[in-house]
């Protein structure tokens, strides 16, 4: 089964995203066979109470609760944000979502170290947003840059019991910390916005298959993008298997 | 058939042949027959004539070792239009190149772009022209999709293929959308889903490409942006090679 780490449903505020509601997203899975999809509401990006869009989600999904795995926004920078969490958690979310330029923190900061102290205290996982689309195409009166990945080495080695998802990072993102991606088991990066020939196979070969997680970001990108990266490069049957599944169904399997 | 119509040899590779080789190990696990080459082994935004004539004679080179897989473009440039000429008669009118490439020398609405223009049209070959609207602001002398309509405007028997749909492809392929010499590829910004489908609403498929900016960007995540795309089969077939095809008389 193909896990999908990296999706939104709901409404994005800056252009039309077809498929973005729960019967046409999983249609669309279905029509690529993608078993299971990690899904947080676009919403969350920018509200600044994230519970609205998070209730949203949960209710909108209820009836795919085997293929639709419930994310929450969470915004540590903003106050009683703890409120939300404890929220998120009641409800039945199982993993963060976490947008960090979006939200006006550092990823080496005291906002994601209490994330991810949240985060761990409840056996969730924690998706890290670098960006949610291409700086270039930002709307004139609303850029705003992609998080800076230096410090999450740090954060991701105090918070070790936390499995980390690094969504939209880039390649030459990846270079500068592939050493702490190397060095620490709960640490990994998805390959939406991979980019460059061959970028998938030339990621495990530097990182290694276990810390590399297969998104597609959609509805938002095309789901056959990624899809297709993965055919594009050339990776063993226990790589391929770990990058489609098995690591993120082993962090299902920590995270309870 | 697959044509990828936008295609660069720069990387880390140290020989064309090198280049040339990684390029369609993996293009042909994608099932892409052809790739249309241009620019050189770096990136140079304001290239001297030497270089445009050195990054000419580079794509050469990969045609050469790569006869029927790679196919090519002078770099032309409006700071030298005298060798721009000089390449584009020296390599298409005697062939084997299919186009000129135009990058960041000067916005292309430029009246010196005229001369290659006006050649190129005498020629029957088409001009791949970068134009991207960028949110922050574009480079000096980056050519934005306004400086594309002017230039097509101009020169309206001159077919011209605009790069990236424009960047913000929503605002792009609508800025060029009434200029029937402008097509658009798809290539070089993140596989946005709907970016096919407007261009195709806007223009038809008859003036969508295919194309990947690759080696920067993969293979893969642009031609996910067809593939993926809610289109019929036949306009998929002219966006991902017929079209190319009769554009550049492969």
């Amino acid at each position: 089964m193909i896990i999908d780490c990296n999706a939104h449903l709901g409404y994005w505020p800056f252009r039309h995203v077809r498929d973005s509601q729960p019967d046409e997203f999983v249609a669309l899975m279905d029509s690529r066979g993608i078993g299971q999809a990690w899904v947080a509401p676009f919403q969350g990006v920018l509200y600044g109470d994230v519970r609205p869009a998070n209730d949203w989600l949960i209710k909108a999904i209820g009836a795919y609760g085997e293929r639709l795995i419930p994310h929450a926004a969470i915004n540590p920078n903003f106050p009683e944000w703890e409120r939300d969490f404890e929220e998120a958690v009641a409800a039945g979310f199982v993993g963060l979502r976490l947008y960090p330029n979006y939200h006006s923190y550092e990823l080496g900061g005291s906002c994601m170290a209490d994330a991810l102290a949240a985060a761990g205290d409840c056996g969730m996982t924690a998706g890290i947003h670098l960006r949610m689309y291409d700086e270039r195409l930002h709307h004139p009166r609303c850029m705003v840059p992609a998080a800076d990945v230096k410090g999450i080495g740090a954060v991701a080695e105090q918070f070790a019991q936390v499995p980390i998802v690094l969504c939209n990072i880039k390649t030459l993102e990846i270079q500068g910390i592939a050493a702490d991606v190397r060095r620490l088991p709960n640490l990994h990066v998805e390959i939406s916005n991979l980019e460059g020939v061959g970028a998938v196979e030339k990621l495990v070969a530097e990182v290694g298959a276990e810390s590399v997680v297969f998104g597609t970001h959609a509805p938002y990108q095309y789901m056959d993008a990624a899809l297709l990266k993965m055919r594009e490069s050339q990776l063993s049957g226990e790589d391929g298997a770990a990058v489609f599944h098995g690591n993120a169904a082993r962090w299902m399997g920590l995270s309870g | 058939m697959i044509v990828d119509c936008h295609i660069h040899l720069y990387g880390e590779r140290e020989t064309v042949r090198e280049s040339v080789d990684e390029l369609l190990t993996y293009a042909d696990r994608l099932g892409i027959d052809k790739l249309i080459v241009s620019l050189g082994p770096e990136l140079c935004r304001q290239p001297d004539a030497t270089r445009i004539e050195m990054d000419t004679e580079y794509v050469l080179q990969a045609i050469e070792h790569a006869p029927g897989w790679i196919e090519g473009l002078v770099y032309g440039s409006g700071n030298h239009v005298d060798k721009s000429l000089e390449l584009m008669e020296r390599h298409i009118a005697n062939g084997p190149l299919k186009g000129v490439k135009l990058w960041c020398c000067r916005k292309c609405s430029d009246a010196a772009l005229d001369p290659l223009a006006e050649y190129a049209g005498e020629l029957g070959v088409p001009i791949l022209q970068h134009a991207y609207f960028k949110g922050g602001g574009n480079a000096p002398y980056e050519t934005t999709p306004d400086d594309m309509l002017v230039l097509a405007q101009r020169h309206p028997d001159v077919q011209f293929l605009m790069a990236h749909s424009g960047g913000n492809w929503e605002k792009g392929i609508r800025t060029v959308c009434r200029q029937q010499n402008i097509s658009v590829d798809v290539c070089g910004g993140d596989p946005e889903a709907g970016q096919t489908e407007y261009a195709v609403e806007y223009l038809g498929a008859e003036r969508v490409l295919y194309g990947s900016d690759a080696s920067g960007r993969s293979f893969a995540s642009q031609l996910g942006k067809v593939i993926g795309a809610q289109i019929t089969d036949e306009a998929r077939r002219l966006i991902l090679g017929e079209n190319a095809v009769r554009m550049f008389r492969l």
